[in-house]
This record gives C-alpha cells, structure tokens and sequence, in this order.
C-alpha cells in the first residue's frame, strides 16, 4: 500500500481555523470568556414563559408539526408548563451551558442544534401518545453529557485522580437519576399542582448520548489539531 | 331523616337489621350456634368502557348441626346496582326477581317458614347489601354468586375501581354487640379483574396487593387483565384498583348507545372529558379544615392526620388556614386565619397528629364552626374529612343544604371509609358547588388528595350546563351541572325515543367568558351492545331522585313510589326494592313475572359477544373535537430536571470550576516542561 504524505499547507486547508486555544492548558484563557451565549438563550427561555401566548406557539404539538410549524421542533425546549418545570431547567441550563461554552462554544452550539431536533424526533417516534413536549430538560442533559466528558478528559490530562474521583460520583448520581426515571417514571399520581406535566426519561438519554458524542468528537478532532500544531512547531 | 332516625336508635337498628359491618357472614349472638364458614371467596371484574360488572361467587359452609339461614352483609358499592344474584342450596339452583321491598320480603318469609328454599337480598339505605339464605343444611354448604354493575369516571386520566371488604366502622355499639360475625375465608380468595380500555393504559397498580397480584397486559394498549390470589384470609381489607391512561389523550365526548329496536325506548351514557386550558390560580386562598373526630373514626383516624398532614405540608405560604374538629361539638384546634408558613404549618401538624376520636357526631356544628369568621375578600374552600355519620345536634340533610346556600363558600369532601354517608356528604358539596371523593383506607390518600388539590388550584369553568338537540332526550340527569372542574369527567345517562342526528352544547364561564363546546353525532336507531345501561341509567335515576329528597327539593312519598317503580321495572335493588330468590316452580306457583331473567338473558349475550369482540371506541367528536386542548391527566410531556437533576449538575459545575484552577496551574507546569524541553 502506497502512503502518500499530505503537505503541512494540505493539512492546514483541511482542518478548520487554528488559534491558541488547541494547546495544552487553553483552560486558563477559555475560562475567562464570558457565557455570553447561555445567558442570551437562558433570558430568551425567561421571556417565553413571562409571554404564556408565545409558549403556545413554540412547544412541541403534534398536531401543529403535521401541519407545517416545523420551528416547534427546535423551540419547544425553550417552553415550559409551571414555574417549578423552568426553575431547575433553567438553572441547571444556564450553569452546563457557562461549563461548556467557556470550553469550546462550537461544540456547545453544535450539541444544542443536534439534541434538539434528535430530542423532537424521539420523541415524536417512541411516544406517540405524547401530543404536546416542552422543557429544557434533554437540552440539559446534553449539555450535561459534552460537560462530563470534557472534565473526564480534562482531569486525565492532567492526571486528576481525586478530581476523577468525584466526577465519577457526579456522574453515577445523574446515571442512578435517568435510570430511577425509566424504571419508577409511571407514578399513579403526580401532584398536578406542582408537576402539571410527566417527566420524558427518553430526552434525558437521547441529550446526554449526542453530548457524550460530540464531546468526544470534539476532543477528537482537537488532538488532531494539536498534534499537527506541534509536528508544524518541530519542523 | 329515616336513616337518621335508625342510626340513633341503635338498639332497635340491632334487632331489625343486619347491622354494619364489612363483608361476612353473621348469626345472633345468643343463639350459641356458629357463623356460617366463608368456604371460598371470588371476584370477577370487568371494566368495559366506563362501567364495571363485578360478581362475586361465595361458597358457606353450615358447621353446626342443624338447618341454618345463613345472613351475609356486604358493604354497598358506590352507585353499584344489584342486578343479579344466583343461589345454590343443595341441589335447588334459586335466582332473584326484584319485587317491592315489603312484598320481596313478605314472599321470602313465607317460602322460608314453609322450608322452602329461598333467599332475600336488600339493600340497607347508603351502607350495605344484606342477603339472607334459607335454609343451609346441617352440614352442608350454599354458594351464592351476586352481580353489580356501577360506571367508573377518570379522574384526571386516572381511573379507579374499589371492591369494598373493609368495616365501614360506622357501627353503633349496641347492633354490634347482637351479632357474631365471621369474615374469614377458609379457602382461597380470588380477584381477577380485566381492564377493557378504549383508550390506551399506561399503568395499573394494586395499592397493598402487589405481592399477590399479577398483572398482565394484553395485545391492545387498554386491555390487561389482573389476577390476585391468596390462600385464606380474613374480607378486611378493600381492593383498590387503579389504572392510568395514557397523557395527552383528546378532550372527548363519548356515547354508548342501547336500543333494543327501532319501536323500543333507547339509554345512552354520555361521557364528557373536557379539555380545557385552565389556568393554574396563583392568588393565595383560604381553607378551613374540618375534621371529624367522632368515635366513628377511630379506624380511621390515621388516614385522616396522614392525608391533611401532606396537604398542610403542601400549602402555599400565600396561603391562610384555620382547622376545626368535632364530634358531639365543634372545636378550633386553629382558631383565627394563620399564614402558611412552614412554622405555623408545622405547628398545626403537631395539633393534628394528637387528634383522638371519641364521642358522637355533630357535623352540622362542626360546619357552622367554619363558617365563621370568613374574610368575604379571599376565596374560602372548606376541606371536610368525615365518615358522614351524624347523630348529633341538627342531622336533617334539607338542613345542611339551607347552610351551604347560605354562604359562598365551597366544601370538597373526603369521605373515609365504606359504609359512610355518602348521600349526605352529596347534598352539602352539591349545595356549595364543591364536590367529594370517598377514600378506602388501602387508597393511595395522597394522590387522592393531590387530585382534589389539582382542582382546588386550578381556574374551573362556572355555571355548566350540558343540551342534547336534535334528539328529543328525556331522563337525563340534570341539565345543570354548576361547577366543571381541572380532571373531572362528566357522566350523564338518559334515554331516547328516536335515533337521528344530534349535538350535544356543554355551556360554561370561564374567567367572564361564555364558553361553547359542542359536536355533533348520531344516536343510532339500534344498537345491542350495551343491555346494562339500562340498570346504570335507572340507578342513576333513583339517585338524582334521592338527593332532591334529601335537599328538600321532592315530596318523600313521591321519591318512594318513583324509586319503587324504577327497581321493579329495570330490576334493581334500592332502597325500596328487594331481590327475592326462588326456583323456578315458586315463582310460577306464585305467578311472578320473569323480568329478571329476561334481562340477564340480554345482558349475557350482550356480555359474549363483547368479550369475543376489541374494545369499541365509543368517541362521537374524532372528526370535528369539541374541545381544542388535551383532557389533563397526569399533565403534558416534558423535559424536567428536576431538583435532584439540578443539584447533580452544580456539582458538576463546581467541579468543573475547581479542577479548571487546578488543572490551570498543573499545565502551567506541564507548559514551563513543555517548554524546557524546546
């Protein structure tokens, strides 16, 4: 087999752009970049629900998508049914959200876009009875998933064992909560009051899975990026 | 006001009835003789559409030497019509035919002094069916099997079955003290029950049975079938049984038609399950506990503290409350309005979890106790947990119906226990556009209270009233239905001449709004399927006659004599009807018409092909809905985190901001080596 070697100029077009932030120890530099974009959209969910007409026409209804209004897909995430669904949607958004974007707010954006439209389509697919879908919750988890495993790989880098240690807790704790939700989802009662809707485990697992991919991906394709900064740094 | 009068006069009640107790077989307690033995025990349940047939197979066994009528009392199912009830002595097979209560009884008497087998079943007012058996050989063994049919409505998608066993615990000492009584089963006790749901079930549960039960669901969403079995045991105990139906289902109108012919009068059951957008109510309200605490409820007192301990607990702080107790008088455990807050709720906790049931019941004072000192400027809701039984004081039900109109207030009831005074408790939460929900001690109490508390917070539409045009339909239940709530479904019965097209308008206000919903249908010219609605629509009937009754609103003797009419003609047991048992020879030797048998002959046929047949889907609305939004069960679909969901995730964000620092400063060094390798 005949192994042609690509120029460095090659390699270069064909791998987005380059900056400082691909090295070893970006962190210092990345944690100084404001959330700017989980706090835009986490006000953007705040305005939705102070504007219940608008929640209307932005959740996920069945009926409604077959009709055309295809924006439901991606805006019903930013819709909610009471102020105790937004509450913690809503803060557990706006601190995974700060966690990645600081980190790298592409795959932060990237994940968003993906988990949103494959959340809705889950959704639409496996429960069928479910006519109308709205909260925060899956984009959370994915958000969750691409946090989780960058600071895996974070704390491997720089060979964290205590900081492993506790991520492994954390993440356990959020595995046992997902599992807990599909095995003892089907609660006879909810308090209607204070839960005017049932939880949907099947978002949780379908966000948490695209965020763990991309992460990965993601980390992928910056090893990539640096190994390439540091063959071009030695030649 | 006769009910009443019995109650007080429990020596007297002793002697002339069964008395109250659960499901179980009695015999005089100065006879010496031995109760019956309850042999085997066995119940077979159908839920079909929005109605359930329950039958109940029971096998005696005569332990004593000598000839026995064996007397078996059974607590009344909620609405349940007895419709049929079979009998085998020895090898005599007797079946029931509905006579007037005097003649029913006049024509057993008879039969059984001639030592003629015979048997009697009647109903005794609000509480029980009693049967009576005669005569069970020395030695030998009867087996009775009796069937009742009784429409099951979903509550906020959530639908729910009770086969009544538990001790009502409303007794009065001294009828007790005449009877011995026998509850335990020897052999096996059975339930099996099968769901038939149109629509599709998302979960079934057995509250205390789950170790026993098994649950098995069938190819259709809706249709599971539950089987619990147990070898010996003591009938103390209620079967709940629930089921959930899927989230997000149409708000629907659904009609189940019986006409026999083209020539022939038609039933139907309209059931409505608005789905409507109520608004969640975030203005702070007031409620006023109001707490029995008779000797009634001494069994029951637990559920009681458990159930209004988790409603406090839940309160809102913009909310006030007060709570009064009572037995033979009312007392303010919190007597002036006190906030919500955790510590004065924690500190009316504390009041309650002490209560002790003692003394009779005074309801009625309990209720004016409440009704003082209102803040005519908040919404009031009074929550009444009570078994009913009032004996003391003011206990006429035109009485509490006057005190209800008279304040504008409303009383959601809880009404613990069987054998409790649900006709009463009808009359004050009618009169107040409230409503009531009976609780078994095997409920689940709190959701049964979250549901009500569902309601309670949620916008609900006002002065409701339902129309059939185009089909001239008579015997309906009343047209006015005052107050719909959040999860509630409308049940109507009422018949039809001629089958046609029709539309059906649920009229209501919603928040100042006049509001329509409407569709329109066919009642079909002839249809077959459903023979018991004719039993269901004549219950229902003798109960809406018995609420005006009671509120004063119909002349007693013309209830009676209506009741009387509807129990023979549709053959069901009331209050003024009884249910005798004969061969078929005494009932041809005594020229009594076979009405019954004609009717179960129906309903059997009926019953075979339905069983052999999916479950029909009965909605009139599929093409053009009446209502725009989803009937609310459990709620919509969504994505919740949660607080434990949250908390994991500032974990992760601290750890993410504390290993950043640390890693920040680790790659400082790995970047110096990085460089002094360079």
């Amino acid at each position: 087999m005949k192994i042609t070697r690509k120029s460095s100029d090659q390699v270069k077009r064909s791998l987005p752009r380059l900056n400082k932030r691909h090295a070893p120890g970006h962190h210092r530099e990345e944690a100084r970049r404001f959330p700017v974009v989980s706090l835009v959209l986490g006000l953007a969910v705040l305005a939705i629900w102070l504007f219940p007409a608008a929640s209307a026409v932005l959740e996920l209804d069945r009926q409604a998508l077959t009709g055309g209004q295809l924006w439901r897909v991606m805006t019903c995430h930013f819709t909610h049914w009471s102020a105790d669904h937004l509450a913690w949607d809503l803060t557990a958004f706006v601190i995974l959200g700060a966690l990645c974007e600081v980190r790298d707010r592409r795959g932060m954006l990237g994940v968003l876009l993906v988990s949103a439209v494959m959340i809705s389509l889950g959704t639409w697919v496996f429960l069928p009875h479910l006519n109308a879908y709205r909260g925060l919750s899956g984009l959370d988890s994915a958000l969750f998933g691409l946090a989780a495993v960058f600071l895996v790989h974070e704390r491997l880098h720089v060979r964290d064992f205590r900081g492993l240690v506790l991520l492994a807790l954390v993440l356990g704790a959020f595995a046992a909560k997902v599992a807990y939700e599909i095995g003892y989802g089907g609660t006879v009662f909810v308090d209607s009051t204070e839960a005017t809707m049932v939880p949907v485990p099947l978002a949780h697992v379908v966000g948490c899975a695209v965020g763990c991919m991309a992460a990965l991906w993601r980390i992928h394709w910056r090893s990539r990026r640096v190994s390439f900064m540091r063959e071009r740094k030695n030649n | 006001m006769k009910i009443m009068i019995h109650v007080c006069l429990g020596v007297a009640a002793a002697v002339m009835s069964l008395s109250a107790f659960g499901a179980g077989t009695l015999v005089p307690a100065q006879s010496g003789l031995q109760p019956m033995q309850i042999t085997d025990h066995a119940v077979e349940v159908v839920i079909n559409n929005g109605f359930a047939k329950t039958t109940v197979t029971q096998t005696f066994h005569n332990p004593n030497g000598q000839d026995l009528e064996a007397l078996y009392a059974f607590p009344l199912p909620k609405s349940g019509s007895l419709s049929e009830v079979t009998a085998t002595l020895g090898e005599k097979v007797i079946n029931g035919e509905v006579l007037p209560k005097d003649k029913a009884k006049a024509v057993y008497e008879e039969e059984r002094d001639s030592g003629n087998e015979a048997g009697l079943a009647s109903q005794d007012s609000y509480k029980r069916f009693e049967f009576a058996l005669s005569p069970v050989r020395a030695h030998g063994t009867a087996l009775i099997t009796f069937v009742y049919y009784q429409p099951l409505a979903i509550d906020t998608g959530v639908g729910r079955y009770v086969y009544p066993l538990e001790e009502g615990g409303t007794d009065d000492p001294a009828a007790m003290s005449f009877w011995t009584r026998n509850e335990t089963v020897a052999g096996r006790i059975t339930v099996d029950v099968e769901l038939k749901s149109a629509w599709p079930v998302t979960d079934v549960r057995t509250p205390g049975f789950e170790g026993l039960s098994t649950i098995k669901q069938l190819e259709h969403d809706g249709h599971y079938q539950i089987h619990m079995e147990r070898d010996g045991g003591v009938l103390n105990k209620d079967f709940v049984f629930y089921y959930r139906l899927a989230d997000n289902l149409p708000g629907r109108v659904e009609v189940i038609p019986y006409k026999p012919a083209s020539d022939k009068p038609g039933t139907f059951m309209l059931v409505v399950t608005p789905g409507l957008d109520l608004k969640p109510l975030d203005n702070g309200a007031d409620y006023v506990f109001v707490l029995d605490t008779s000797g009634s409820m001494a069994g029951k007192l637990h559920a009681l503290t458990e159930g209004v301990t988790k409603v406090l607990g839940k309160m809102r702080p913009q909310d006030r409350f007060r709570i009064v107790t009572f037995e033979s008088r009312a007392h303010l455990l919190v007597g002036s309005w006190q906030a919500a807050t955790a510590e004065n709720v924690q500190r009316a906790i504390g009041k309650v979890q002490v209560l002790q049931a003692s003394g009779s019941t005074n309801l009625h004072d309990g209720l004016r106790g409440a009704l003082s000192n209102l803040d005519g400027d908040r919404a009031t809701s009074i929550i009444l947990v009570t078994d009913g039984v009032t004996n003391t004081g003011v206990i006429a039900p035109r009485a509490f119906h006057k005190l209800m109109k008279e304040h504008d207030v409303r009383v959601f009831g809880f009404l613990m226990g069987n054998s409790s005074n649900w006709p009463l408790m009808r009359v004050i939460c009618d009169a107040s556009g409230g409503f009531y929900a009976s609780v078994s001690n095997n409920d689940d109490i709190l959701g049964r209270i979250l549901q009500a508390k569902g309601k309670v917070l949620h916008e609900c539409l006002h002065d409701a009233s339902l129309r059939i045009r185009g089909v001239k339909a008579y015997g309906t239940t009343d047209g006015y239905i005052g107050k719909v709530y959040r999860g509630q479904q409308l049940v109507f019965f009422g018949r039809y001449d001629k089958g046609g097209d029709a539309t059906v308008e649920l009229k209501a206000r919603l928040t100042g709004d006049d509001k329509v919903y409407s569709t329109t249908f066919t009642f079909p010219t002839v249809d077959t399927d459903n023979p018991e609605l004719e039993r269901l629509w004549a219950l229902h009937r003798v109960e809406a006659l018995e609420l005006r009754r009671d509120a004063g609103l119909e002349d007693a003797s013309e209830v009676e004599a209506a009741v009387r009419d509807l129990g023979v003609n549709y053959q069901i047991v009331t209050n003024e009807t009884s249910m005798v048992m004969l061969t078929g020879d005494a009932f041809a030797r005594r020229g009594i018409q076979r009405r019954n048998q004609e009717r179960i002959a129906r309903e059997h046929k009926a019953q075979a092909v339905r069983s052999s047949q999916p479950v029909k889907n009965y909605r009139v609305d599929k093409t053009k809905s009446a209502f725009r939004h989803s009937a609310p069960s459990i709620g919509n679909g969504g994505g919740a985190f949660g607080p434990v969901s949250g908390l994991i995730s500032v974990c992760l964000g601290l750890a993410g901001i504390m290993g950043g620092h640390r890693a920040g400063r680790r790659s400082q060094h790995g970047r110096a080596a990085f460089s002094r390798r360079s």
